[in-house]
């Protein structure tokens, strides 16, 4: 896997979609980034995530925040937001403001050794830990249509760590 | 009975399993195994403290060392019953043979399943054939690893050997565990067989299945002498076949991917079906770059296990045996009543068959034994020549006969056989040719007598079994069935 060095967290494009062909295609992370400020009049909501199931208490959670089953599913890289955060305890709480009304899927991963990958094994298998909404991706990266859920208010999501 | 069950119950303190009167998988019942096995097959204890055994006929005096085996003991939990032969934990049990006497102890392989099922008081994981209430997802595969099929020395290493995890290492005295085997930092949790085999020149090889989240590959792993990894590769398969182990010849390393396909289920023996329909392929990887020189595809069958393979000119033998179907592993290994371990089970019967290949066009031929012989042994020191194979069983025509066990030898090219038969009410286990320090060679099995339920080893002069052991061993009481081991001279 190649490693992308930290580089400027405004430019988009630089967010390398790094898919292995195989089981869970991870993104690299630059640094925090923010939710996309939504120019409409529709109402706007918070989403609130708890991640849970840490098995290593050092280490860094990277996640992206995606709208839609085309870059979701690709992981070409274009999410609406990536965060990266040191966990706190068991369970790792980020929330998002402002987000309109509609669909959205969450991709994580625990870089536990701090080497800003997703490790994996022989076979291109994560052996660090991962996660998507609704707790989907037991054999595989998960689809859009499985790991979407509906944000028509406030919301707290969980996802359990694999 | 009554002073191995106090006996028993020293050990097991404080756990009140309620004893029964067969421990593990004990085969103990003389009669079929009842409608209300449930029952029949508790908790054994997590130790056996070493003791001696009571020695019969004459114990040869070069013969010093110690024989491992791997056992599924702990079947039962907390009220909890496994339902499937392969979901009992592992436990080591080791004979001690020297100066005159003959020792037995025996211990549990402290897996970290089985140290999180302590802590919980209960089974954890799903079981390969059983779900226990409110079991946990699994993390990775040794979550819920049992190390309890095979037990074996690679350098001056001892290994309890699972087949879908890691290999855990045991202290070859006192039996403890160190802990589990990483081979690699990109091999962690990743399949290790029960089988790896020895290669002439002192090398290990072994395999991992893997055919899980919708792929099939084979990782093949090359160890040198003193067991540490010298090359490891993972090989695409043509179809997520179960693999349990393989063979080897001068060449090749030889993959027989059966037709007992996964598609990732919910319990892991609901994954599988066999595709009487499709094939199977025996797949020959060149041993210098693991390339695939040649995929010879043979009808659907099922095999656990292989005698050994060698080359003559341009012709290759394999040895195994053979199954017409999976329905020993998913109904014969488990302990309801349409166990193989149930009288008149003959369906279950497994035919050593000798595959003759013809290494130019793929062509090839196949002359069965008509022998119901399972767990066949050769002699690893000279793993690519001709000779006789050791395993238990059955004549296949003795359908009268289903519950009776023989000790068997069996040349792959002659068809020449010798049988012994203990009588009735006996379970051989897996035979092995030892040797002794003055250079005889011997055959060796633990034994289980079901109407004395006691435990023991047989001892034979190689090449005349026909004249029944020349030693024997007993316990006072039985050992859990188990699966493989080693002899490891001393
Ligand atoms: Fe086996």
């Amino acid at each position: 896997m190649k490693i992308t060095k930290p580089c400027n967290p405004f430019r988009k494009s630089m967010l390398t979609a790094l898919t292995l062909g195989s089981v869970l295609a991870s993104t690299l992370y630059p640094t925090l980034s923010f939710a996309r400020q939504v120019q409409t009049n529709e109402s706007q909501h918070q989403l609130t995530l708890l991640i849970k199931g840490y098995e290593q208490k050092q280490g860094v959670t990277y996640l992206s925040l995606y709208d839609n089953a085309e870059d979701f599913n690709s992981m070409n890289g274009k999410s609406i937001a990536n965060v990266q955060h040191q966990i706190q305890g068991d369970t790792l709480s980020i929330s998002f403001n402002q987000l309109s009304k509609g669909e959205y899927a969450i991709s994580l991963y625990h870089d536990a050794n701090n080497n800003r990958k997703l490790d994996r094994n022989l076979l291109g298998i994560p052996s660090e830990q991962y996660g998507f909404s609704n707790d989907v991706g037991a054999f595989g990266p998960a689809k859009f249509d499985k790991a979407s859920f509906k944000l028509d208010g406030d919301k707290t999501v969980v996802i359990n760590l694999r | 009975m009554s002073n191995r069950r106090e006996f028993l119950q020293t050990l097991v303190a404080g756990t009140a399993c309620g004893l029964a009167a067969k421990s593990g998988l004990s085969l103990a019942s003389g009669s079929a195994m009842p409608a209300d096995f449930g029952g029949a097959f508790k908790s054994v204890p997590k130790s056996f403290e070493k003791r001696a055994l009571t020695l019969e006929g004459n114990w040869p005096t070069d013969l010093r060392g110690s024989l491992y085996r791997n056992s599924p003991a702990m079947l039962e939990r907390n009220g909890f019953q496994h339902s499937h032969l392969f979901d009992g934990d592992g436990m080591i049990q080791k004979f001690s043979l020297g100066d005159g006497k003959v020792f037995h102890q025996a211990q549990m392989v402290a897996t970290d399943k089985f140290l999180n099922e302590e802590d919980a008081d209960r089974f954890l994981y799903h079981g390969l054939g059983s779900s226990p209430p409110n079991a946990r997802a699994a993390r990775n595969n040794d979550s819920a690893n049992p190390a309890n099929i095979s037990v074996r020395k690679m350098g001056d290493k001892l290994f309890a050997l699972w087949e879908a995890g890691s290999a855990y290492e045991i202290d070859p005295e006192n039996l403890s565990t160190y802990g589990r085997v990483d081979w690699g930092e990109d091999l962690k949790h990743l399949p290790f067989s029960a089988h790896p085999l020895r290669d002439a020149n002192g090398d290990w090889w072994n395999i991992g299945s893997w055919i899980y989240s919708g792929q099939a590959r084979t990782i093949i792993y090359q160890l040198d002498a003193q067991a540490k990894l010298k090359r490891v590769k993972a090989i695409p398969m043509n179809q997520a076949g179960y693999m349990h182990a393989f063979a080897l010849s001068q060449r090749f390393v030889i993959l027989v991917n059966t037709a007992h396909l996964y598609t990732p289920g919910k319990r892991y023996f609901d994954s599988f079906n066999f595709d009487a329909k499709g094939k199977t392929e025996i797949v020959l990887l060149d041993k210098n770059d693991l390339s695939v020189f040649k995929t010879i595809e043979i009808p659907a069958n099922f095999v656990f296990h292989f005698g050994n393979a060698f080359e003559q000119g341009e012709e290759l033998f394999i040895s195994m045996a053979e199954y017409r179907n999976a329905d020993i592993m998913s109904k014969g290994l488990g302990l309801g009543p349409h166990s193989a371990f149930a009288k008149e089970a003959t369906q279950y019967n497994s035919d050593l068959s000798v595959y003759r290949i013809n290494l130019k066009n793929g062509k090839w031929q196949k002359q069965s034994s008509q022998l119901a012989m399972e767990f066949p042994n050769f002699r690893e020191s000279t793993p690519f020549t001709v000779q006789n194979l050791i395993g238990m069983g059955r004549p296949t025509g003795t359908a009268n006969k289903a519950d009776q066990d023989y000790l068997i030898s069996y040349h792959p090219l002659s068809g020449e056989r010798e049988i012994y038969d203990f009588g009735n009410g006996f379970t051989i286990e897996e035979p092995l040719f030892i040797n002794g320090a003055s250079g005889q060679e011997y055959v060796i099995h633990s034994l289980a007598d079901r109407q004395k339920s006691r435990s023991g080893l047989a001892l034979f002069r190689s090449g005349e079994l026909k004249a029944g052991p020349i030693a024997m061993a007993w316990a006072e009481e039985q050992f859990p069935f188990g699966f493989h081991g080693c002899f490891v001279p001393s």
